[in-house]
């Protein structure tokens, strides 16, 4: 499984590769933000299985990433990775095409439990 | 927005309206290793950035006797922040004018020291102006983000 | 010198999502168990620090919260974080000291009680700096001990 991670924080891209080494057979590909994300999507058109998304990010954010990706791509899993926690947000994010939503602080258990349930889903849809 | 000469201008004309202090351009930075005050304020919304405006104590203490009333040896360290951070307050206003509608500012923030940095992650130094009003060396600086704020 | 400070003044609806945010934060994302002593005023003369990550808060909630650190704390917090070693001073070492304060004020911004929109987290880098926060809002202190060290988060917020 090909995975793209999308935040403006190293650290945080570093925290989600180690936490999803437990899916298995996975690879990573990284982005900075949401036109860095679209330049490496462009790159390896169909190649990713899931994105995790972060919300605030320069240049592009991740709603606005979600919302250009869902133009040509229904998918794609995206997971929306954000401390926005409020309802409107949430419903927000999965209006403009979000699957799931992972609400930080996350322990690394929870965010592979959120990617495999979210994957469940889609198996079972 | 090109900022520089927009920063000039309004940091001319605060320190003309509220201390009536010149206040001219400076070729140089100021010189490391001197204690110093910066206050800093946040502008969110259709644009995302910060203000800082750094100077030493001499001019922090007659900003705040200036606009406090206050005889110079009665001013506090306290008189100081609030004075800067009204400044900058006052500054950073000025630059919302500027921007794009459905901005927000910040209340103020002081940060004293001798050796220090700002660093805003995922921002970028637009501009960084050295001044001086009279003896004491003022700069002021803008950095932008275009991080969405939560 | 000494400051009267009503009780309507400091709101403790205010302090306690901070507490809960601070805490689950800490023990989420490092597994560190933090101890809060009691929030109390902060004091004058203020203590200094070498980092702190300052998130403005504006909207229905005006002010700013303030994450500080003592430069041993701040390292082993920030390799806890991120699981590996990161060279202080450098620009991930920033970034993760402001993603610590983003999530701290994020996680609690939704108990605060009003629409709020957060700053992105200035971060100031230097040996034994003071953070000095605006004059008419009570700065509140909450203390947190943990095994990596103490810390301090620092609240000066009112509903607008």
């Amino acid at each position: 499984m090909n995975i793209l991670l999308v935040d403006d924080s190293k650290v945080m891209r570093n925290i989600q590769k180690k936490a999803l080494a437990a899916l298995g057979d996975v690879t990573f590909a990284e982005a900075g933000d949401g036109v860095e994300a679209l330049a490496v999507i462009a790159q390896n058109p169909g190649g990713f299985s899931l994105m995790l998304v972060d919300w605030n990010m320069p240049n592009m954010n991740g709603l606005q990433l979600i919302s250009t990706i869902r133009e040509t791509d229904k998918k794609t899993l995206l997971i929306m990775v954000t401390t926005e926690a409020e309802k409107e947000r949430v419903l927000e994010a999965l209006r403009a095409g979000a699957n799931n939503y992972m609400i930080k602080p996350f322990t690394p258990d929870a965010l592979v439990e959120k990617v495999r349930g979210t994957l469940a889903k889609l198996r079972a849809a | 927005m090109q900022y520089d000469d927009h920063i000039k201008q309004l940091a001319l004309f605060v320190w003309d309206a509220v201390l009536h202090l010149p206040l001219d351009e400076e070729e140089t930075s100021p010189p490391v290793g001197q204690r110093t005050l910066s206050a800093c304020v946040h502008i969110t919304g259709a644009w995302n950035g910060a203000l800082a405006l750094t100077c030493g104590d001499g001019m922090a203490a007659e900003s705040a006797a200036i606009m406090f009333d206050l005889e110079r040896a009665g001013v506090s360290i306290s008189d100081m922040q609030d004075a800067l951070g009204e400044l900058a307050n006052m500054i950073g206003g000025n630059v919302k004018a500027l921007l794009p509608e459905h901005c927000h500012l910040s209340l103020p923030m002081v940060v004293e020291g001798i050796d220090y940095s700002f660093r805003v992650p995922g921002s970028r130094l637009v501009s960084r102006i050295p001044m001086r009003s009279g003896e004491h060396r003022v700069t002021v600086s803008l950095l932008e983000s275009d991080a969405v704020a939560a | 010198m000494s400051t009267t400070v009503t009780k309507a003044q400091i709101d403790a609806r205010l302090i306690m999502p901070f507490v809960n945010s601070t805490r689950n934060v800490l023990q989420t994302m490092l597994g560190l168990a933090t101890t809060i002593d009691r929030p109390r005023i902060k004091s004058v003369p203020a203590p200094e620090y070498d980092y702190s990550a300052i998130i403005g808060f504006s909207g229905q909630i005006v002010g700013v919260v303030v994450v500080s650190f003592r430069r041993e704390t701040a390292i082993k917090m920030v390799n806890a974080f991120a699981g590996d070693e990161v060279e202080p001073d450098s620009s991930d070492f920033s970034d993760a000291i402001g993603e610590l304060a983003n999530m701290i004020a994020g996680a609690a911004k939704k108990d605060l009680g009003g629409v709020a929109s957060i700053s992105v987290p200035t971060v100031i880098l230097g040996k034994g700096h003071i953070v000095a926060r605006p004059s008419d809002i009570p700065c509140m202190v909450i203390p947190c001990k943990t095994e990596a060290g103490e810390f301090a988060v620092e609240i000066s917020i009112k509903q607008a």
